[in-house]
Parts: C-alpha cells; sequence; structure tokens
C-alpha cells in the first residue's frame, strides 16, 4: 500500500530573470515500509526532492501525497503538524541543537508535539546505544553518535517515515556502517519507510528500490 | 506548560552559551528597572508616609476656621459641643528678634496654643526628648524651630522677641515633621501681643470620640460654620494622595524612559539571538515544530534572563533609594522611611517582563517565520524568511503599544494617559529612528571616505543601520535629557538672577496692610532716607468687580473659564502713574496705558472672562461703578517681579475710591553692592509691625535651590538614559563582533596592520560618536529653545563651549566604549578566526 505519491512533480529556481529547472515530470510512489533509495550524482536534484516529499518547500508544478493528504497546497502550521506525526528526519550535518544535551534533543520533537511520554526519548538512546551519552551535549560526542542521536531523534514520535538525506556523508566508514544496519533494521523490524537520499552507490545497493536521478529525471 | 518547562530546563546551557548576550539584556533591563523602581518604592513609601501619618500632620481629626468674630450660636455649639476633644490654636504672622541685635531677625508664625490639649495627635517633638506640655505650661516659654534658633543665634533659656513679646526658649523642635521652609516656628501657651503683627488665623481643632462618624460630625458642624472652613483628615489624605500620585507618576514616566532605552537593547540582543537561531527554528519545523511554538521558546528564555535583570535592577533601585533623600533634601526635609512594597515590587518586575517580551517579540517573530527547507541551506539562510506585510507589522506594533499603554496605565491609574504616553513615545522614538537612520545614510554617501580603513568602515556601518540606530538613538536622548534639563536650568536662574540685579527692577518689597501696621508715608519716608536704597515708590491695589461689559450685566456663564465667575468677583486693580510704572508690562494687544480712563489687563484673565481690546467695561469698587475703556492686554512682566495684580488703571481714576479692601504694596531698589536682606533685617528691626517685607534675592535663594534640586533630580533620570545608551552601544558591538572578527582576520591576511584594523574601529565608532553627540545636542537645543520661547518666554542662548565639550565626551565616551568592547578582537590570530568560520 502506497505511503508516498508525486504526480509530475518540477521545481524551478528563480533568481532574478535567470531560471533554473532542477526537477521535472517526477512521479514516484513509495509504498509502506519500503526501503528507497534516491541516487544520483551531486546537483542532480536529490535533496530538492526530499525537500519536497517532506513539503519543506513548495514545488512549481505537480503534487505530492502523504497517504490520503495531498500536501502541496497545505499551510505552514498544518505541514508542520504532518511532520510531526509522519516523518522523522535525519541530515547529513546532524542538525542537532547545539545548547540541547543529547536527550534534550530527542525529547524535543514530543514537546513539540505535545506528547507527554518522557520515557520515550530515553528509549530511543538506549536503542541507538547511547544512553551513557544523553547528558552530552552534541560537540561531546562524535560524528558517529551525533548522527545516532539524530536517528532517535527522528524516530521518538514514532513516524512511519524516515527521510535520510546523505546520512553518512560526514562519517567514516566504520560509523557509517552502524547508521546503514540501523536504518535498515528500522525498515525491517519496526516496519517504517525509509527514503535514502545517497550519491555512494553501495550504500543504494543496500534498499529494497533505488530511483536514479540525473538533471532533474527519474532515470 | 511542557514547552514552558523545557525552556526552563534548558535556560542555563542557553546562558551559558550566548553569556554576552545575555549579560547585554541583564544590564540594558537592570538599569532603566533600578530608575523606575527608585522612583516607584520612593514616592509609594511617601505616599504611605503620609498617610499613615495624616492625623499627625494635619493635627486633628476635624478643623474649622473660625471667624474673626463668632455668633453666639457657634460660641454655644464650641462651648457646649459633645463630639469630643477640641482646642484653639491662633497662628500670628510676626518677626522675631534677637534680643541683643535687632538685625538679626526673621518672619516667624507663632502659633499659640493649650499645652494640655494640644496636639490632638502625635506629640511636639522637640531634639532633647522633653515632654512640650510641661515646657509650655510656664507663662511665656516657647518652643522654637531650629531653623530659627540658629539663624538668630539663640541661646537655651535665653529670651527671643516677637514683636514687641519676649518668650523664653525652652525647648527646640526636631524638625522631621513639618518642613521649615524659609520662616521659623514658634509654639507658645502665651498670644504675642495682639496690636503687633496680625493675625493669620484661629482654628478650633477637633479629636473626635471613638463612636462619632466623621462624616456625620462634619454635617453637624456645618449646620453652625460654613462648609468651606470645615476640613476632615480624610479629605486632606485624599489631597495629599492625589498631589503626591501627579508627582510621583511624572516622576515614574520620566524614569520610564532609560527603561524603554533598555527595550531597544533587549530588542538588539533578540534580533541577534534569533538570527542566531535561524537554523535551530528550521530544524524545530521539521520535527513538527509551529511559528508560534519556536517564537515562544526564544521569548520565555529572553524573559527568564530579562527577570535576572529586572530582580538586579530592582535591588539597585532599593538601593539608590538611599540616594533620592539626599538629592531632593531641599524640597523634602522628611526622613521618609523605605518600606517594602509586594505590590510596587510585582508592578515594577511585571513592567520590567513587559518591556523584555514586547520589545523581543518582533524582531524574534520576524527570524522565527523561517521556512524548514533553510536546514539545507547552510549559506545565507535569511532568505527563507517568509516576510510580513507591513501592515501586519505595523498592526502588532501598535498592538503591542497599546499592551505597554494599558499596563503603565493600570500603575498609573489612568489608562487614557498611559496609552497616550505609549503612542507617543512610538511616534517619537520612530520619528528619530527614521531620522538618524536617513542622517546616517547621508553621511555614509559623504565624499569622505577616503582609504581602505574609511571604506571598510562605511561597509559594517551600512550591515548595522538598525542595530546602531537603536543604540544611537539612546545615547542621544541620554546626552540630550542632561544637557536640556541643564540649559533650562541655568536660563531660567539666569533670568532670575538678572531680575534680582537689574538696577531699574525692584527688589524690595513690603506689602501695608490697611487696617494696621505703620503708614504708607512714614514707611516710604524711612525708606527715601536710607542710602542703601533708590527709587521707592509705592503702588495701591483695590479689590473690585467685574460688574458690565459694553453697558450690559456681565454674565460669566459665557466665559471659557468656569472660575471666571470667582476671578470676576476679585479683581485687584494696581493704581499706576503710567508715565512711572513700577513694573515694565509685555504688551500682546492694544496700547499701553496712559488716560484715565484707561485700564490694561492680563490677557489669560481677560480672555478667560470673554473679554476683548476695546471693550467698555464697568468695576464695582466699594460702592462706586466706574467705567474704563480696555485698551490693552499684557502677558507678563517684561521686567520686574508679579505684584499679582490682575489689571491696571491710573492712580487720579482710582483715587478716593473706597473698596472692602485695599492694600499698598512699596517698592525699592537697593543701590549695587547692598544685600537687600541687610534692608529687610532694618526695616524689620524699625517696623516690627509691618505686615509683610521680602527681599526678591531671598526668594530667588529660596527657587533657585528648590529648582536646582528638581533639576538634579531630573539628571539623575537622564543619567540613567545615558548609562542606557552606553550599555546599548557596547552590546550592538559586542553583538556584531563575530563580523568584527571576521573582518579583522581578513585584513591582516590581506596584509593589513594591526594600525589598519585599529583605524577602520576609530572610523566606525568615530562616525557613530559623531551621530550620536550631534542628534543629542541638537535635540537638547532645539527642545531647550522652544521652552524659553515658547513656554517660559526666557532668551534662549546658545551655549558653544558646553556643546563642544558635551560633544567631545560623547564622542570620547563611543570610542573608548567601542575599544573596550572589540579589544580581544585585536588579539585572535587570523588562522583561528577563519578556521572557526
Amino acid at each position: 500500500m502506497e505511503i508516498m505519491r508525486t504526480i509530475e512533480l518540477g521545481k524551478t529556481y528563480r533568481d532574478g530573470e535567470k531560471e533554473t529547472e532542477v526537477l521535472r515530470g517526477i512521479n514516484l510512489e513509495i509504498d509502506e515500509g519500503e526501503f528507497v533509495a534516491i541516487a544520483g550524482p551531486s546537483g542532480s536534484g536529490k535533496s530538492t526532492l526530499l525537500g519536497l516529499l517532506a513539503g519543506l518547500d513548495k514545488p512549481t508544478v505537480g503534487q505530492v501525497f502523504i497517504g490520503e493528504t495531498e500536501i502541496t497546497t497545505l499551510p505552514e502550521n498544518r505541514l508542520a503538524k504532518i511532520r510531526g506525526r509522519m516523518l522523522g528526519f535525519v541530515f547529513q550535518s546532524f542538525n542537532l541543537i547545539p545548547t540541547l544535551t543529547a536527550l534534550e534533543n530527542v525529547e524535543l520533537p514530543l514537546i513539540l508535539n505535545g506528547i507527554a511520554d518522557a520515557k520515550k526519548a530515553r528509549e530511543l538512546l538506549d536503542l541507538v546505544g547511547l544512553t551513557n551519552r544523553s547528558r552530552h551535549y552534541p560537540n561531546q560526542l562524535s560524528g558517529g553518535e551525533q548522527q545516532r542521536v539524530a536517528i532517535a531523534r527522528a524516530l521518538v514520535c514514532d513516524p512511519p517515515i524516515i527521510l535520510a538525506d546523505e546520512p553518512t556523508g560526514n562519517l567514516d566508514s566504520k560509523n557509517s556502517k552502524t547508521v546503514m544496519d540501523l536504518l535498515i533494521s528500522l525498515c525491517e523490524e519496526k516496519q517504517k519507510t525509509i527514503v535514502l537520499v545517497t550519491h555512494d552507490l553501495d550504500f543504494a545497493s543496500k534498499a529494497q528500490r533505488t530511483v536514479h536521478i540525473e538533471d532533474g529525471r527519474i532515470s | 506548560m511542557q514547552l514552558v518547562a523545557f525552556a526552563i530546563k534548558t535556560l542555563p546551557a542557553e546562558v551559558k552559551s550566548n553569556w554576552q548576550r545575555s549579560l547585554i539584556i541583564i544590564l540594558c533591563l537592570a538599569v532603566g528597572i533600578a530608575s523606575v523602581a527608585a522612583v516607584k518604592i520612593y514616592t509609594d513609601s511617601a505616599i504611605s508616609y503620609f498617610k499613615d501619618n495624616v492625623k499627625e500632620f494635619f493635627g486633628a481629626d476635624i478643623t474649622i476656621v473660625l471667624p474673626s468674630e463668632l455668633t453666639n450660636d457657634q460660641q454655644n455649639f464650641l462651648d457646649y459641643q459633645n463630639l469630643g476633644t477640641l482646642t484653639y490654636i491662633s497662628d500670628y504672622n510676626q518677626v522675631a528678634f534677637n534680643p541683643f541685635n535687632r538685625q538679626n531677625n526673621m518672619p516667624v508664625q507663632v502659633t499659640v496654643i493649650d499645652p494640655e490639649v494640644y496636639p490632638l495627635y502625635g506629640s511636639l517633638e522637640l531634639v532633647d526628648s522633653s515632654s512640650s506640655k510641661a515646657l509650655l505650661s510656664e507663662t511665656q516659654a516657647a518652643i522654637v524651630s531650629a531653623s530659627l534658633f540658629e539663624q538668630l543665634e539663640l541661646k537655651m533659656d535665653s529670651l527671643v522677641i516677637v514683636g514687641n513679646t519676649p518668650y523664653v526658649i525652652r525647648g527646640i523642635l526636631q524638625e522631621t515633621s513639618v518642613p521649615d521652609g524659609f520662616m521659623g516656628r514658634i509654639y507658645t501657651a502665651t498670644p504675642p501681643q495682639a496690636e503687633i503683627g496680625n493675625l493669620g488665623s484661629k482654628h478650633a481643632y477637633l479629636k473626635l470620640t471613638e463612636e462619632k462618624d466623621i462624616d456625620t460630625a462634619k454635617e453637624e458642624i456645618a449646620f453652625y460654620f460654613e462648609e468651606e472652613t470645615i476640613s476632615t483628615y480624610v479629605e486632606i489624605s485624599s489631597h495629599i494622595d492625589t498631589s503626591a500620585k501627579i508627582l510621583g507618576n511624572v516622576a515614574l514616566i520620566a524614569s520610564l524612559a532609560s527603561l524603554l532605552l533598555g527595550g531597544l537593547g533587549v530588542a538588539n540582543v533578540a534580533q541577534v539571538i534569533a538570527r542566531q537561531k535561524i537554523k535551530q527554528s528550521a530544524i524545530m519545523k521539521c520535527v513538527g515544530g509551529k511559528t508560534w511554538q519556536i517564537t515562544f521558546l526564544i521569548i520565555i528564555q529572553i524573559a527568564f534572563v530579562g527577570l535576572i535583570g529586572v530582580l538586579f535592577g530592582f535591588a539597585l533601585g532599593w538601593a539608590l533609594t538611599g540616594v533620592l533623600p539626599t538629592l531632593l533634601k531641599d524640597i523634602i526635609s522628611i526622613s521618609i522611611p523605605i518600606r517594602p512594597n509586594i505590590n510596587v515590587f510585582l508592578q515594577v518586575s511585571l513592567l520590567g517582563l513587559l518591556v523584555t517580551v514586547l520589545f523581543a517579540l518582533l524582531p524574534v517573530l520576524r527570524f522565527t517565520k523561517i521556512r524548514p527547507l533553510a536546514v539545507y541551506r547552510d549559506e545565507n539562510p535569511e532568505r527563507l524568511l517568509s516576510k510580513n506585510s507591513k501592515l501586519v507589522t505595523a498592526l502588532i506594533v501598535l498592538l503591542l503599544a497599546a499592551i505597554f499603554g494599558l499596563f503603565i496605565g493600570f500603575i498609573i491609574d489612568s489608562p487614557a494617559v498611559g496609552l497616550g504616553f505609549a503612542f507617543a513615545t512610538l511616534i517619537l522614538t520612530s520619528i528619530f529612528l527614521g531620522i538618524i537612520k536617513l542622517v546616517l545614510k547621508l553621511i555614509l554617501k559623504l565624499p569622505i571616505f577616503f582609504g581602505t580603513s574609511a571604506k571598510m568602515a562605511r561597509r559594517s556601518l551600512h550591515r548595522q543601520y538598525g542595530r546602531t540606530s537603536g543604540a544611537i538613538l539612546a545615547l542621544a536622548f541620554g546626552i540630550s535629557a542632561i544637557l536640556l534639563i541643564s540649559f533650562i536650568q541655568t536660563d531660567v536662574l539666569n533670568f532670575m538672577h538678572s531680575l534680582r540685579d537689574d538696577q531699574d527692577t525692584p527688589n524690595i518689597f513690603a506689602l501695608l496692610d490697611s487696617e494696621s501696621g505703620p503708614s504708607s508715608e512714614s514707611l516710604i519716608e524711612f525708606l527715601e532716607k536710607d542710602d542703601r536704597l533708590e527709587n521707592v515708590t509705592s503702588m495701591k491695589m483695590l479689590t473690585a468687580s467685574l460688574e458690565t461689559v459694553n453697558n450690559r450685566v456681565y454674565d460669566a456663564s459665557q466665559a471659557s473659564d468656569p472660575r471666571s465667575s470667582i476671578l470676576a468677583k476679585a479683581f485687584l486693580i494696581g493704581a499706576v502713574d503710567p508715565k512711572n510704572m513700577p513694573t515694565e508690562l509685555n504688551y500682546t494687544k492694544g496700547k499701553l496705558l496712559e488716560q484715565n480712563n484707561e485700564v490694561v489687563m492680563e490677557e489669560y484673565i481677560a480672555t478667560s472672562l470673554g473679554l476683548k481690546v476695546g471693550d467698555k467695561i464697568g468695576f464695582l469698587i466699594g460702592e462706586n461703578l466706574r467705567e474704563f475703556d480696555l485698551v490693552g492686554f499684557y502677558s507678563n512682566m517684561q521686567k520686574g517681579i508679579n505684584v499679582t495684580a490682575s489689571s491696571y488703571a491710573t492712580n487720579e481714576a482710582l483715587q478716593g475710591l473706597n473698596p472692602a479692601f485695599s492694600t499698598e504694596l512699596l517698592f525699592a531698589r537697593t543701590k549695587p553692592g547692598i544685600a537687600g536682606e541687610d534692608v529687610i533685617s532694618t526695616l524689620r528691626a524699625n517696623f516690627p509691625n509691618l505686615g509683610f517685607a521680602f527681599d526678591v534675592g531671598q526668594l530667588i535663594t529660596l527657587f533657585d535651590t528648590i529648582f536646582t534640586a528638581i533639576s538634579r533630580f531630573m539628571q539623575f533620570l537622564g543619567f540613567f538614559a545615558l548609562v542606557s545608551g552606553l550599555i546599548i552601544l557596547a552590546g550592538t558591538m559586542i553583538l556584531a563582533k563575530w563580523e568584527k572578527r571576521k573582518e579583522t582576520a581578513l585584513i591582516r591576511c590581506l596584509g593589513g596592520t594591526t594600525k589598519d584594523v585599529i583605524n577602520v574601529q576609530l572610523w566606525e565608532n568615530g562616525i557613530l560618536g559623531v551621530l550620536a553627540a550631534g542628534i543629542g545636542i541638537w535635540l537638547a537645543n532645539m527642545l531647550s529653545m522652544l521652552i524659553n520661547v515658547y513656554l517660559l518666554e526666557i532668551e534662549f542662548v546658545t551655549r558653544p563651549l558646553t556643546n563642544l565639550f558635551a560633544f567631545v565626551l560623547v564622542l570620547f565616551a563611543v570610542i573608548v566604549v567601542g575599544a573596550i568592547s572589540l579589544s580581544d578582537v585585536l588579539k585572535e590570530r587570523p588562522l583561528t578566526v577563519l578556521r572557526n568560520e
């Protein structure tokens, strides 16, 4: 059963009179519990596609559906609600908040989404093997640890979809493998839908399906 | 609640990581709150003190001003009343002398009391704590005020002469309870000789029995005495409350200036914090956060930092209340006990928090409206800010101003004044910020920026229009407040001194009572023989009632001023020789007084009564109706002292008239180098029964003291505004430090030396200093000129040296503050900075 769908999705950036067409005619369907990799060279439009799937940006043309809801026309506050309930993000640069501890970073989505479950954040840190690092600030953690905190944060509201944008881009090979294994186990054991953006074909090959993007089109 | 708890939990780490910014918020608020808290604590303590001790100050529950002769009914009522304890007080205005040197004298108020009963409340507190009752039981015994005792160089248990009556000094009043002014006080049980001096007034003081209700008692008394002559302590308490509240509110509003300037500092910091948190805001949006939640989180954290500033400021304000009595000692001689007041604490704390939140809200709201896509954009995420429409921003600003105004209105018990103050401040601030931005832009366009350092400084200032404008405004406001008060104080005092020193202006005045005291002829003869004096003249003043205007009966109901009916009945016409006027009038309409059928009138009174130049008016003087042509209006005295006459006519026109009351005023001028007070002492020594005599110099000295005390107090508040300005400036520089750090590193990488970096700073701070000083000095001079010319109607004097001194001082302060704020930037290695980037 499909959980995400795009219809003739396109995005053009305008800078003064100059127009750059980043994505065009993207038709994509992602099923519930599926692990999909979006692969392509740098500048091909992968991250833009992920941003449009998450409702972080508005498409120039086309539609994006999460479940039955078309998100392209929704106002920002409705989108925030959908992101909080349906989506979890993992970024290449971790994007943790530097003044919050690991535990507080994981707690943040719970608080913003009004979920009163104090134990949940600790459970998630336990899941990613960082129980003993919960009081540490991001600058006191290694890159791999920061990314695992980011994964815990992505999972804490129990969203059915995880969007991961180059999650191993800033990690060494050992930590990259740990993170990939974690994502795969989330898909297999917890039936999460994973959308992974990567330019690394080795990691892409671990997904159930790989969508190749080149010059803004699915190739 | 979860959000609040989370914000508090993460606050220590936020403060630690942003300690410099937190410190700026704390200092900005602390200075403003200290000034507001000091004023509020002091005025509220004063109001409470006066209200709590109102019976001791007032002396009774009810007082009645007794007529010179009581009717039988009144006498019977007073003799047989059963309202409570009754005592009589008689006040005499007299002159007291040192028995060994009559030149050493002073006007006094002699209060004759029954020591067995008086005072009905409290006690006459003496310096040696002895009992006034025991001391005054002896005939001719007196208790004197400390100022009289010192000025007349009296001795304990020796004599003081009042008029022709000798008294033995048995005690000295502790002058903590009643301000003494320039008139001494004497309490005695023995009246002075009746024919000497004049009886000021006689009162009945009443202390009600416990079961007696004060309003009922007043009603009973009103059956026998005119209602205007009866006063209750409740009415006095209410008057004190109203007057003190008005004065307190004026001071509070003046003190709010530095708090509002502190608000500008908070807005600057909030903008930097929110800008720094753009990426975090975007991350929070990615994990489900809404704009209001993110705004709320940042505001809560800023508010908590603000709360530290508020508490610190309140403590500072409490400490400053110790300074206020010294500043105000010349106008409030009473030592006011400062009392802890939870209401004041809550009001001031809430005010501080409100200022923090209101000033932080708009900049924070601007940066939290980030689109979540910013998580992907490391370069210039500000391009992804959703812009509010100008209308929405304006509406938010108006709403915030209204909230602030209503809160101020709540504190001062007048929502309309609070709202007016808030919107006036908003409008003025917007205008001045606009002017500052415009001037800054114009300066940056001037062809004065030669060389790399100057050009870099210009670019840097270009980047920081918003933040630097706030700092310049705060500094300019601070310096202008201090200068303005100083200018007005100097101009007014100079004007007063010029009156005192002008040989054409009389400086010795003696008011003669028509019923008692010496004749004007004998006094004039005495004065003319005194070779220290010149230009001895006199002017008779007659009471009159305005009866007709243009041959019709005057109708007071048509006049603009509700007090007109009283004014019309209480005219005081000065009889003068038009060729030798005792005062030079400043004519605003019509012509000078010349003919016997003419009258000139004070413009305000005339317009209040609805009169015009050219009207024919009829005055009832005694039993005679005299018609005059109203030929001119005057606004005030061009030279000389206002002698309270509301109109002038010629001596001939007023001759032979016998009004119910008339008085004669004698004028004289001391020769150069002669002290007026010595002449007055001689006058009192030779005419102890003189109604009233004063030297303008003494009055001006008294005015000098009071006016200087008020000016000092206002400058004290202005000083806070100046300190706020300097803190905001330092804050602005610290907030822009990361930009400065990068710029300095680049200059060095490109071969620049420390001297080049210092040059850039000097250019930047120099321009800020010039602008702040220039605008502040311009504002002070402009306002001073407007106030002098249009309000006080005195000459405006330009002060190039003072202005230059203030200019150099502000410029120097800005450069020093800039150098201190950015001193560590010079020490950093360029590579370290660029790596951190």
